[in-house]
Protein backbone atom coordinates (compact mmCIF):
# COMPACT_ATOMS: atom_id res chain seq x y z
CA UNK A 1 0.00 0.00 0.00
CA UNK A 2 1.16 3.35 -1.38
CA UNK A 3 1.11 6.78 1.02
CA UNK A 4 -1.83 7.89 -0.49
CA UNK A 5 -3.77 4.61 -0.28
CA UNK A 6 -2.62 4.95 3.12
CA UNK A 7 -4.03 7.86 3.80
CA UNK A 8 -7.53 7.16 1.92
CA UNK A 9 -7.75 4.07 3.76
CA UNK A 10 -7.39 6.45 6.97
CA UNK A 11 -9.78 8.85 5.86
CA UNK A 12 -12.01 6.05 5.07
CA UNK A 13 -12.07 5.12 8.59
CA UNK A 14 -13.56 8.56 9.29
CA UNK A 15 -16.42 8.15 6.78
CA UNK A 16 -14.42 10.02 4.76
CA UNK A 17 -14.80 8.48 1.08
CA UNK A 18 -15.14 11.15 -1.30
CA UNK A 19 -11.95 12.93 -0.40
CA UNK A 20 -9.73 14.11 -3.72
CA UNK A 21 -6.07 13.41 -3.43
CA UNK A 22 -5.68 17.67 -2.46
CA UNK A 23 -8.37 17.18 0.19
CA UNK A 24 -6.41 13.80 1.75
CA UNK A 25 -3.72 16.03 2.04
CA UNK A 26 -5.66 18.37 3.92
CA UNK A 27 -6.34 15.10 6.15
CA UNK A 28 -2.89 14.34 6.89
CA UNK A 29 -2.24 17.67 8.36
CA UNK A 30 -5.01 18.44 9.93
CA UNK A 31 -4.37 14.82 11.80
CA UNK A 32 -1.05 16.66 12.49
CA UNK A 33 -2.25 19.73 13.42
CA UNK A 34 -4.63 17.99 16.20
CA UNK A 35 -1.44 15.83 17.52
CA UNK A 36 -0.11 19.01 17.83
CA UNK A 37 -2.81 20.37 19.51
CA UNK A 38 -3.48 17.65 21.94
CA UNK A 39 0.19 17.51 23.38
CA UNK A 40 -0.32 20.83 24.77
CA UNK A 41 -3.25 20.07 26.21
CA UNK A 42 -3.32 19.55 29.98
CA UNK A 43 -4.37 16.00 31.44
CA UNK A 44 -2.92 16.45 35.13
CA UNK A 45 -6.90 16.04 36.65
CA UNK A 46 -7.47 14.73 39.97
CA UNK A 47 -10.25 12.44 40.83
CA UNK A 48 -12.40 15.01 41.86
CA UNK A 49 -11.99 17.29 38.47
CA UNK A 50 -14.86 16.69 36.61
CA UNK A 51 -15.66 18.01 33.29
CA UNK A 52 -17.57 21.19 32.79
CA UNK A 53 -21.56 20.61 31.57
CA UNK A 54 -22.82 17.66 32.92
CA UNK A 55 -26.17 17.37 33.86
CA UNK A 56 -27.57 19.54 36.25
CA UNK A 57 -31.30 18.84 37.39
CA UNK A 58 -33.60 21.55 37.45
CA UNK A 59 -35.69 21.22 40.81
CA UNK A 60 -36.86 18.17 43.14
CA UNK A 61 -40.35 18.92 42.58
CA UNK A 62 -40.69 17.56 39.25
CA UNK A 63 -39.30 14.34 40.20
CA UNK A 64 -41.16 14.30 43.07
CA UNK A 65 -44.36 13.80 40.86
CA UNK A 66 -43.44 11.48 38.96
CA UNK A 67 -42.11 9.24 41.23
CA UNK A 68 -44.63 6.54 42.92
CA UNK A 69 -46.03 7.81 46.47
CA UNK A 70 -44.30 11.27 45.32
CA UNK A 71 -46.14 14.22 45.54
CA UNK A 72 -49.78 14.24 43.67
CA UNK B 1 -28.05 67.16 12.62
CA UNK B 2 -25.28 64.69 12.42
CA UNK B 3 -24.98 62.68 8.76
CA UNK B 4 -27.76 60.28 9.05
CA UNK B 5 -25.76 57.39 8.46
CA UNK B 6 -23.10 58.21 11.57
CA UNK B 7 -26.26 58.44 14.08
CA UNK B 8 -26.17 55.89 16.69
CA UNK B 9 -29.19 53.89 17.74
CA UNK B 10 -29.61 56.28 21.09
CA UNK B 11 -29.41 59.58 18.74
CA UNK B 12 -32.12 58.14 16.00
CA UNK B 13 -34.68 56.64 18.71
CA UNK B 14 -34.72 60.38 20.22
CA UNK B 15 -35.00 61.98 16.73
CA UNK B 16 -37.82 59.49 15.62
CA UNK B 17 -39.50 59.65 19.13
CA UNK B 18 -39.73 63.41 18.38
CA UNK B 19 -40.99 62.88 15.20
CA UNK B 20 -37.73 64.53 13.40
CA UNK B 21 -36.75 61.70 11.90
CA UNK B 22 -38.68 59.52 9.76
CA UNK B 23 -37.64 55.32 9.86
CA UNK B 24 -38.53 55.86 5.99
CA UNK B 25 -35.82 58.43 5.11
CA UNK B 26 -33.65 56.95 7.77
CA UNK B 27 -33.87 53.30 5.58
CA UNK B 28 -33.58 55.35 2.31
CA UNK B 29 -30.45 56.79 3.55
CA UNK B 30 -29.22 53.76 4.62
CA UNK B 31 -29.47 51.83 1.69
CA UNK B 32 -28.72 54.42 -0.83
CA UNK B 33 -25.24 54.53 1.20
CA UNK B 34 -25.27 50.59 0.95
CA UNK B 35 -25.74 50.64 -3.28
CA UNK B 36 -22.88 52.96 -3.20
CA UNK B 37 -20.36 51.64 -0.74
CA UNK B 38 -21.28 47.42 -0.65
CA UNK B 39 -20.19 46.54 -3.94
CA UNK B 40 -16.57 47.70 -2.34
CA UNK B 41 -16.89 46.58 0.84
CA UNK B 42 -18.91 43.31 0.49
CA UNK B 43 -20.69 43.18 3.66
CA UNK B 44 -24.02 42.28 3.21
CA UNK B 45 -24.37 39.08 0.89
CA UNK B 46 -28.43 40.09 0.74
CA UNK B 47 -29.58 43.78 1.24
CA UNK B 48 -33.16 43.56 2.01
CA UNK B 49 -34.55 46.50 0.49
CA UNK B 50 -38.11 45.81 0.10
CA UNK B 51 -38.65 44.22 3.52
CA UNK B 52 -36.45 47.52 5.23
CA UNK B 53 -38.89 49.97 3.58
CA UNK B 54 -42.16 48.17 4.77
CA UNK B 55 -40.67 47.89 8.51
CA UNK B 56 -39.52 51.25 7.90
CA UNK B 57 -43.05 52.17 6.62
CA UNK B 58 -44.71 50.05 9.45
CA UNK B 59 -42.81 51.70 12.17
CA UNK B 60 -43.16 55.47 10.64
CA UNK B 61 -47.49 54.64 11.16
CA UNK B 62 -47.03 53.41 14.38
CA UNK B 63 -45.11 56.37 15.67
CA UNK B 64 -47.51 58.72 14.24
CA UNK B 65 -50.22 56.43 15.97
CA UNK B 66 -48.53 56.51 19.61
CA UNK B 67 -47.22 53.29 19.46
CA UNK B 68 -43.89 53.22 21.00
CA UNK B 69 -41.68 49.65 20.93
CA UNK B 70 -38.65 51.29 22.47
CA UNK B 71 -35.14 52.36 21.58
CA UNK B 72 -34.66 50.31 18.46
CA UNK B 73 -38.98 51.77 16.78
CA UNK B 74 -37.48 52.50 13.12
CA UNK B 75 -34.10 51.86 13.55
CA UNK B 76 -31.89 49.78 10.69
CA UNK B 77 -30.33 46.60 11.82
CA UNK B 78 -28.16 43.64 10.35
CA UNK B 79 -27.78 40.03 11.06
CA UNK B 80 -24.51 37.75 10.31
CA UNK B 81 -25.93 35.45 7.57
CA UNK B 82 -25.81 32.26 10.47
CA UNK B 83 -28.60 33.97 12.37
CA UNK B 84 -32.96 32.90 10.94
CA UNK B 85 -35.15 35.63 9.86
CA UNK B 86 -38.08 33.53 8.64
CA UNK B 87 -38.66 33.20 4.46
CA UNK B 88 -34.93 34.50 4.03
CA UNK B 89 -32.20 32.38 3.45
CA UNK B 90 -29.30 31.78 6.50
CA UNK B 91 -26.79 30.30 4.16
CA UNK B 92 -24.06 30.81 6.49
CA UNK B 93 -21.90 32.26 3.85
CA UNK B 94 -22.07 28.35 2.52
CA UNK B 95 -22.88 26.24 -1.00
CA UNK B 96 -24.10 23.95 1.26
CA UNK B 97 -27.11 25.65 2.77
CA UNK B 98 -27.57 28.06 -0.76
CA UNK B 99 -31.50 26.50 -0.47
CA UNK B 100 -31.46 26.70 3.85
CA UNK B 101 -34.73 28.86 4.05
CA UNK B 102 -36.26 29.10 7.41
CA UNK B 103 -39.71 29.11 8.35
CA UNK B 104 -38.96 30.79 11.76
CA UNK B 105 -36.73 33.23 12.73
CA UNK B 106 -34.34 32.96 15.39
CA UNK B 107 -35.24 33.80 19.13
CA UNK B 108 -32.84 36.82 18.67
CA UNK B 109 -34.52 37.98 15.72
CA UNK B 110 -37.93 37.74 16.68
CA UNK B 111 -36.88 39.94 19.77
CA UNK B 112 -35.63 42.29 17.28
CA UNK B 113 -38.73 42.59 15.08
CA UNK B 114 -41.36 42.85 17.79
CA UNK B 115 -38.69 46.04 19.43
CA UNK B 116 -39.68 47.45 15.60
CA UNK B 117 -35.83 46.97 14.04
CA UNK B 118 -36.01 47.97 10.47
CA UNK B 119 -33.86 44.90 8.74
CA UNK B 120 -31.51 46.08 6.15
CA UNK B 121 -30.07 42.55 5.09
CA UNK B 122 -28.23 39.42 6.11
CA UNK B 123 -24.18 40.31 6.72
CA UNK B 124 -21.29 38.17 4.93
CA UNK B 125 -19.32 35.63 7.79
CA UNK B 126 -16.65 33.36 7.25
CA UNK B 127 -18.12 30.35 6.21
CA UNK B 128 -20.19 28.43 8.78
CA UNK B 129 -18.46 31.11 11.33
CA UNK B 130 -15.11 29.04 11.05
CA UNK B 131 -13.56 29.50 7.55
CA UNK B 132 -11.62 32.81 7.10
CA UNK B 133 -11.63 35.31 4.03
CA UNK B 134 -12.41 32.82 1.34
CA UNK B 135 -12.63 33.66 -1.95
CA UNK B 136 -13.30 30.16 -3.71
CA UNK B 137 -17.74 30.88 -1.74
CA UNK B 138 -20.91 31.83 -3.73
CA UNK B 139 -19.87 35.07 -1.89
CA UNK B 140 -16.70 37.34 -1.74
CA UNK B 141 -15.35 38.09 2.06
CA UNK B 142 -16.09 41.51 3.74
CA UNK B 143 -13.11 43.94 3.45
CA UNK B 144 -12.64 46.97 6.19
CA UNK B 145 -14.19 50.08 5.31
CA UNK B 146 -10.78 51.77 6.95
CA UNK B 147 -8.82 50.25 4.64
CA UNK B 148 -10.19 47.81 1.69
CA UNK B 149 -7.32 46.27 1.27
CA UNK B 150 -7.21 44.76 4.68
CA UNK B 151 -8.57 42.08 6.64
CA UNK B 152 -12.05 43.40 8.87
CA UNK B 153 -11.59 40.35 11.49
CA UNK B 154 -14.46 37.81 11.30
CA UNK B 155 -15.77 35.41 11.15
CA UNK B 156 -19.17 38.71 12.09
CA UNK B 157 -17.04 39.87 9.29
CA UNK B 158 -20.00 41.52 7.05
CA UNK B 159 -21.27 42.69 10.34
CA UNK B 160 -18.20 44.40 11.73
CA UNK B 161 -17.47 46.12 8.45
CA UNK B 162 -21.74 47.28 8.05
CA UNK B 163 -21.59 49.02 11.37
CA UNK B 164 -17.90 50.74 10.91
CA UNK B 165 -19.09 51.97 7.60
CA UNK B 166 -22.29 53.64 8.29
CA UNK B 167 -24.06 51.27 6.49
CA UNK B 168 -26.24 50.68 9.63
CA UNK B 169 -25.63 51.52 13.75
CA UNK B 170 -26.72 48.10 14.83
CA UNK B 171 -25.34 44.63 13.74
CA UNK B 172 -25.58 40.98 15.57
CA UNK B 173 -22.46 38.57 15.34
CA UNK B 174 -21.74 35.33 17.24
CA UNK B 175 -18.79 34.32 18.88
CA UNK B 176 -17.28 31.49 19.60
CA UNK B 177 -13.62 31.73 19.76
CA UNK B 178 -13.93 35.27 19.43
CA UNK B 179 -15.48 36.12 16.21
CA UNK B 180 -17.80 39.11 17.93
CA UNK B 181 -14.97 40.59 19.35
CA UNK B 182 -12.04 40.29 15.93
CA UNK B 183 -14.12 42.36 13.30
CA UNK B 184 -15.02 44.68 16.17
CA UNK B 185 -11.27 45.00 17.00
CA UNK B 186 -10.42 44.86 13.01
CA UNK B 187 -13.34 47.50 12.15
CA UNK B 188 -12.79 50.18 15.39
CA UNK B 189 -15.98 49.49 16.70
CA UNK B 190 -17.75 47.76 19.68
CA UNK B 191 -18.20 44.25 19.86
CA UNK B 192 -19.86 42.04 23.22
CA UNK B 193 -19.51 38.40 23.72
CA UNK B 194 -22.42 38.33 26.35
CA UNK B 195 -21.59 35.37 29.27
CA UNK B 196 -22.57 32.20 27.55
CA UNK B 197 -26.49 31.43 28.01
CA UNK B 198 -26.97 35.32 28.74
CA UNK B 199 -28.71 35.19 24.95
CA UNK B 200 -30.79 32.36 23.11
CA UNK B 201 -28.94 30.80 20.37
CA UNK B 202 -32.19 28.83 18.73
CA UNK B 203 -32.36 29.55 15.46
CA UNK B 204 -28.35 30.02 14.92
CA UNK B 205 -26.48 27.58 13.02
CA UNK B 206 -24.15 26.09 15.13
CA UNK B 207 -20.45 26.28 15.52
CA UNK B 208 -20.08 24.93 19.30
CA UNK B 209 -22.70 23.95 21.21
CA UNK B 210 -21.32 24.75 24.60
CA UNK B 211 -19.07 27.96 23.28
CA UNK B 212 -21.19 29.63 20.97
CA UNK B 213 -23.09 33.03 21.81
CA UNK B 214 -24.75 35.70 20.15
CA UNK B 215 -23.64 39.48 20.52
CA UNK B 216 -23.88 42.81 18.93
CA UNK B 217 -21.48 45.09 16.99
CA UNK B 218 -22.16 49.15 17.52
CA UNK B 219 -20.15 52.76 17.07
CA UNK B 220 -20.54 53.14 20.74
CA UNK B 221 -21.17 51.37 24.26
CA UNK B 222 -24.23 52.71 24.85
CA UNK B 223 -25.64 51.37 21.54
CA UNK B 224 -24.41 48.07 22.37
CA UNK B 225 -25.77 47.75 25.98
CA UNK B 226 -29.49 48.87 24.52
CA UNK B 227 -29.39 46.24 21.80
CA UNK B 228 -28.06 43.65 24.61
CA UNK B 229 -31.37 44.90 26.69
CA UNK B 230 -33.20 43.72 24.11
CA UNK B 231 -31.71 40.53 22.89
CA UNK B 232 -30.92 38.91 26.29
CA UNK B 233 -33.24 36.70 28.49
CA UNK B 234 -33.89 33.37 28.69
CA UNK B 235 -35.85 31.15 26.02
CA UNK B 236 -37.00 28.23 26.80
CA UNK B 237 -36.19 26.19 23.79
CA UNK B 238 -32.47 26.88 24.15
CA UNK B 239 -30.68 24.75 26.92
CA UNK B 240 -28.15 26.82 27.59
CA UNK B 241 -30.27 29.51 28.55
CA UNK B 242 -29.62 31.44 32.09
CA UNK B 243 -33.14 31.89 33.90
CA UNK B 244 -34.58 34.71 35.49
CA UNK B 245 -34.83 38.05 34.20
CA UNK B 246 -31.24 40.09 33.02
CA UNK B 247 -30.70 43.72 34.59
CA UNK B 248 -31.01 46.90 32.25
CA UNK B 249 -27.43 47.16 31.09
CA UNK B 250 -26.92 50.56 30.65
CA UNK B 251 -27.76 50.98 34.44
CA UNK B 252 -23.81 51.85 35.66
CA UNK B 253 -23.13 53.15 31.94
CA UNK B 254 -22.45 56.67 33.79
CA UNK B 255 -21.29 55.50 37.33
CA UNK B 256 -17.83 56.23 36.33
CA UNK B 257 -14.41 53.77 37.49
CA UNK B 258 -13.43 55.37 40.46
CA UNK B 259 -12.58 52.86 43.09
CA UNK B 260 -13.37 50.30 40.23
CA UNK B 261 -10.53 47.51 40.62
CA UNK B 262 -9.02 46.90 37.02
CA UNK B 263 -6.41 43.92 36.34
CA UNK B 264 -4.23 44.44 33.45
CA UNK B 265 -3.07 40.85 31.96
CA UNK B 266 -0.21 42.07 30.69
CA UNK B 267 1.88 38.83 30.43
CA UNK B 268 -1.13 37.60 27.37
CA UNK B 269 0.25 40.63 25.24
CA UNK B 270 3.84 40.89 26.46
CA UNK B 271 5.14 37.34 27.57
CA UNK B 272 2.59 34.42 26.22
CA UNK B 273 2.58 36.55 22.84
CA UNK B 274 4.39 39.34 21.78
CA UNK B 275 1.87 42.10 20.57
CA UNK B 276 2.91 44.27 18.33
CA UNK B 277 4.01 47.37 19.35
CA UNK B 278 1.64 50.00 18.53
CA UNK B 279 -0.88 47.79 20.56
CA UNK B 280 0.89 47.01 23.45
CA UNK B 281 1.44 50.92 23.82
CA UNK B 282 -2.01 51.29 22.97
CA UNK B 283 -3.18 49.35 25.93
CA UNK B 284 -0.50 50.79 28.66
CA UNK B 285 -1.74 54.02 27.34
CA UNK B 286 -5.55 52.87 27.96
CA UNK B 287 -4.43 51.46 31.15
CA UNK B 288 -3.19 54.89 32.61
CA UNK B 289 -6.54 56.55 31.03
CA UNK B 290 -8.47 54.58 33.40
CA UNK B 291 -5.88 55.13 36.06
CA UNK B 292 -6.65 58.85 35.84
CA UNK B 293 -10.20 58.41 36.01
CA UNK B 294 -10.11 57.47 39.33
CA UNK B 295 -9.73 53.53 38.79
CA UNK B 296 -7.20 51.33 40.71
CA UNK B 297 -5.47 49.72 38.17
CA UNK B 298 -3.26 46.80 39.08
CA UNK B 299 -1.37 43.92 37.39
CA UNK B 300 -3.37 40.73 37.05
CA UNK B 301 -2.11 36.39 36.00
CA UNK B 302 -3.91 34.04 34.85
CA UNK B 303 -2.78 31.06 33.12
CA UNK B 304 -0.51 31.45 29.81
CA UNK B 305 -2.69 31.82 27.03
CA UNK B 306 -1.35 28.73 25.53
CA UNK B 307 -3.66 26.48 27.98
CA UNK B 308 -6.99 28.70 27.56
CA UNK B 309 -5.99 27.95 23.81
CA UNK B 310 -4.74 24.44 23.91
CA UNK B 311 -8.90 24.03 25.96
CA UNK B 312 -10.79 26.30 23.54
CA UNK B 313 -9.31 24.92 20.44
CA UNK B 314 -9.87 21.20 21.75
CA UNK B 315 -13.55 21.50 22.59
CA UNK B 316 -14.54 24.07 19.59
CA UNK B 317 -12.86 21.42 16.95
CA UNK B 318 -14.51 18.71 18.56
CA UNK B 319 -17.70 20.04 18.41
CA UNK B 320 -17.71 21.49 14.78
CA UNK B 321 -16.63 18.45 13.66
CA UNK B 322 -20.11 16.60 15.14
CA UNK B 323 -22.09 19.53 13.34
CA UNK B 324 -20.10 19.10 10.05
CA UNK B 325 -19.68 15.72 9.89
CA UNK B 326 -22.27 14.03 7.69
CA UNK B 327 -21.74 17.17 4.87
CA UNK B 328 -17.47 16.61 5.38
CA UNK B 329 -18.56 12.63 4.49
CA UNK B 330 -21.00 13.61 1.71
CA UNK B 331 -20.14 17.17 0.12
CA UNK B 332 -16.26 17.91 0.91
CA UNK B 333 -15.76 19.85 -2.27
CA UNK B 334 -18.62 21.69 -1.30
CA UNK B 335 -16.80 23.82 1.27
CA UNK B 336 -13.90 26.63 0.71
CA UNK B 337 -10.59 24.72 0.93
CA UNK B 338 -9.94 26.80 4.42
CA UNK B 339 -12.98 25.76 5.97
CA UNK B 340 -12.66 22.23 5.30
CA UNK B 341 -9.01 22.73 6.73
CA UNK B 342 -10.06 24.45 10.01
CA UNK B 343 -12.69 21.56 10.21
CA UNK B 344 -11.03 18.04 10.10
CA UNK B 345 -8.34 18.37 12.89
CA UNK B 346 -11.78 17.85 14.41
CA UNK B 347 -11.84 14.07 13.11
CA UNK B 348 -8.74 13.50 15.02
CA UNK B 349 -10.06 14.61 18.81
CA UNK B 350 -10.73 11.09 20.99
CA UNK B 351 -13.80 11.52 23.43
CA UNK B 352 -11.55 11.13 26.30
CA UNK B 353 -9.25 14.41 24.64
CA UNK B 354 -12.52 16.03 24.68
CA UNK B 355 -13.23 15.52 28.06
CA UNK B 356 -9.70 16.21 29.10
CA UNK B 357 -10.71 19.67 28.07
CA UNK B 358 -13.56 20.06 29.51
CA UNK B 359 -12.00 18.86 33.10
CA UNK B 360 -9.58 21.57 31.84
CA UNK B 361 -12.40 24.42 31.67
CA UNK B 362 -14.18 23.27 34.69
CA UNK B 363 -10.55 24.06 36.77
CA UNK B 364 -9.78 27.32 34.47
CA UNK B 365 -13.61 28.75 35.52
CA UNK B 366 -12.84 27.89 39.58
CA UNK B 367 -9.62 29.94 39.12
CA UNK B 368 -10.88 32.73 37.11
CA UNK B 369 -14.15 33.14 39.89
CA UNK B 370 -11.08 33.11 42.29
CA UNK B 371 -9.01 36.18 40.43
CA UNK B 372 -11.97 37.95 40.19
CA UNK B 373 -12.54 38.45 43.80
CA UNK B 374 -9.95 40.66 43.57
CA UNK B 375 -10.86 42.72 40.19
CA UNK B 376 -13.98 44.16 38.84
CA UNK B 377 -12.87 43.76 35.59
CA UNK B 378 -9.66 43.08 33.70
CA UNK B 379 -8.47 44.46 30.29
CA UNK B 380 -5.67 43.05 28.12
CA UNK B 381 -5.47 42.76 24.55
CA UNK B 382 -7.93 41.72 21.96
CA UNK B 383 -5.96 41.37 18.66
CA UNK B 384 -2.08 41.01 18.57
CA UNK B 385 -1.82 42.18 15.35
CA UNK B 386 -3.30 45.39 13.06
CA UNK B 387 -5.28 44.37 10.04
CA UNK B 388 -3.96 42.21 7.91
CA UNK B 389 -3.82 42.98 4.40
CA UNK B 390 -7.11 40.02 3.38
CA UNK B 391 -5.17 39.10 0.25
CA UNK B 392 -2.19 37.84 2.08
CA UNK B 393 -3.39 33.91 3.08
CA UNK B 394 0.16 33.46 4.84
CA UNK B 395 -0.31 36.80 7.33
CA UNK B 396 -4.00 35.88 7.60
CA UNK B 397 -2.76 32.44 9.02
CA UNK B 398 0.27 33.60 11.00
CA UNK B 399 -2.15 36.38 12.86
CA UNK B 400 -5.15 34.35 12.95
CA UNK B 401 -4.34 32.54 16.13
CA UNK B 402 -2.57 35.86 17.56
CA UNK B 403 -5.26 36.91 20.09
CA UNK B 404 -6.67 36.51 23.21
CA UNK B 405 -9.99 36.19 22.94
CA UNK B 406 -10.62 32.35 23.16
CA UNK B 407 -10.00 32.90 27.22
CA UNK B 408 -13.36 34.03 27.82
CA UNK B 409 -15.05 32.18 25.61
CA UNK B 410 -13.79 28.98 27.13
CA UNK B 411 -14.40 30.58 30.80
CA UNK B 412 -17.81 31.90 29.43
CA UNK B 413 -17.82 34.97 31.30
CA UNK B 414 -18.66 38.68 29.07
CA UNK B 415 -15.65 40.16 27.03
CA UNK B 416 -15.90 43.63 25.01
CA UNK B 417 -13.86 44.71 22.08
CA UNK B 418 -13.32 48.10 22.46
CA UNK B 419 -11.29 51.02 20.27
CA UNK B 420 -8.22 52.65 22.02
CA UNK B 421 -6.92 54.25 18.86
CA UNK B 422 -5.38 54.01 15.45
CA UNK B 423 -1.73 52.67 14.09
CA UNK B 424 0.23 55.28 12.34
CA UNK B 425 -1.12 54.04 9.18
CA UNK B 426 -4.56 54.99 10.42
CA UNK B 427 -5.71 51.46 11.18
CA UNK B 428 -7.88 50.51 14.38
CA UNK B 429 -6.15 49.16 17.61
CA UNK B 430 -8.20 47.65 20.81
CA UNK B 431 -8.47 46.33 23.73
CA UNK B 432 -10.63 43.82 25.87
CA UNK B 433 -12.26 44.68 28.59
CA UNK B 434 -13.72 41.15 30.68
CA UNK B 435 -15.70 40.83 33.45
CA UNK B 436 -17.60 37.72 36.04
CA UNK B 437 -19.90 35.87 34.58
CA UNK B 438 -23.26 37.96 34.42
CA UNK B 439 -21.27 40.86 35.06
CA UNK B 440 -21.74 42.42 31.35
CA UNK B 441 -22.91 45.84 33.19
CA UNK B 442 -19.89 46.49 34.68
CA UNK B 443 -17.68 46.05 31.87
CA UNK B 444 -20.09 48.65 29.82
CA UNK B 445 -19.69 50.70 32.87
CA UNK B 446 -15.87 51.18 32.48
CA UNK B 447 -16.12 50.93 28.29
CA UNK B 448 -18.14 54.30 28.79
CA UNK B 449 -16.22 55.91 30.99
CA UNK B 450 -12.89 55.36 28.88
CA UNK B 451 -14.97 55.99 25.72
CA UNK B 452 -16.39 59.51 27.26
CA UNK B 453 -12.69 60.45 28.05
CA UNK B 454 -11.24 59.72 24.74
CA UNK B 455 -13.71 59.59 22.33
CA UNK B 456 -12.47 56.75 20.09
CA UNK B 457 -15.04 55.54 19.60
CA UNK B 458 -16.42 58.74 17.70
CA UNK B 459 -14.23 58.55 14.35
CA UNK B 460 -14.94 56.75 11.34
CA UNK B 461 -13.60 55.74 8.06
CA UNK B 462 -13.28 58.01 5.07
CA UNK B 463 -15.78 56.42 2.80
CA UNK B 464 -17.32 59.52 1.11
Amino acid sequence: MNASDAGAARAAEFGLVHLTPEQLAEFERAGAYAAQLLSRLPRDFGLDEEPAHRFRAGRESSADATRPGGAA
Amino acid sequence: MTDLHWLTVAEAARLIRARELSPVDYAEALLARTERLNPTLSAYIRVTRERALDDARRAADEVVRGVDRGVLHGIPYGLKDIIDYAGLPTTAHSRILLDNVPAEDAEVTARLRRSGGVLMGKLATHEFAIGGPAFDLPYPPARNPWDTTRFPGGSSSGSGAAVAAGLVPAALGTDTGGSVRNPASMCGIVGMKPTYGRVSRRGVVPLAFSLDTVGPLTRTVEDNALLLNLIAGADPRDPSGIPGVPPDFTADLRRGVRGLRVGVVRHFYTTDMDAHPEVTLAIEDAAQTLADLGAQVDEATLRPLSVYAAGNRTILLSEGYTVHERWLRERPDDYAALTRQRLLPGAFIRAVDYLQATRLRERLVREYAETMTRYDVLITACSMDPPPLIEDAAEIERTYGRQARTVFNLLGCPALSLPIGRTVNGLPLSMQIAGRPLEEATVYRVAHAYEEATAWTSHHPALD
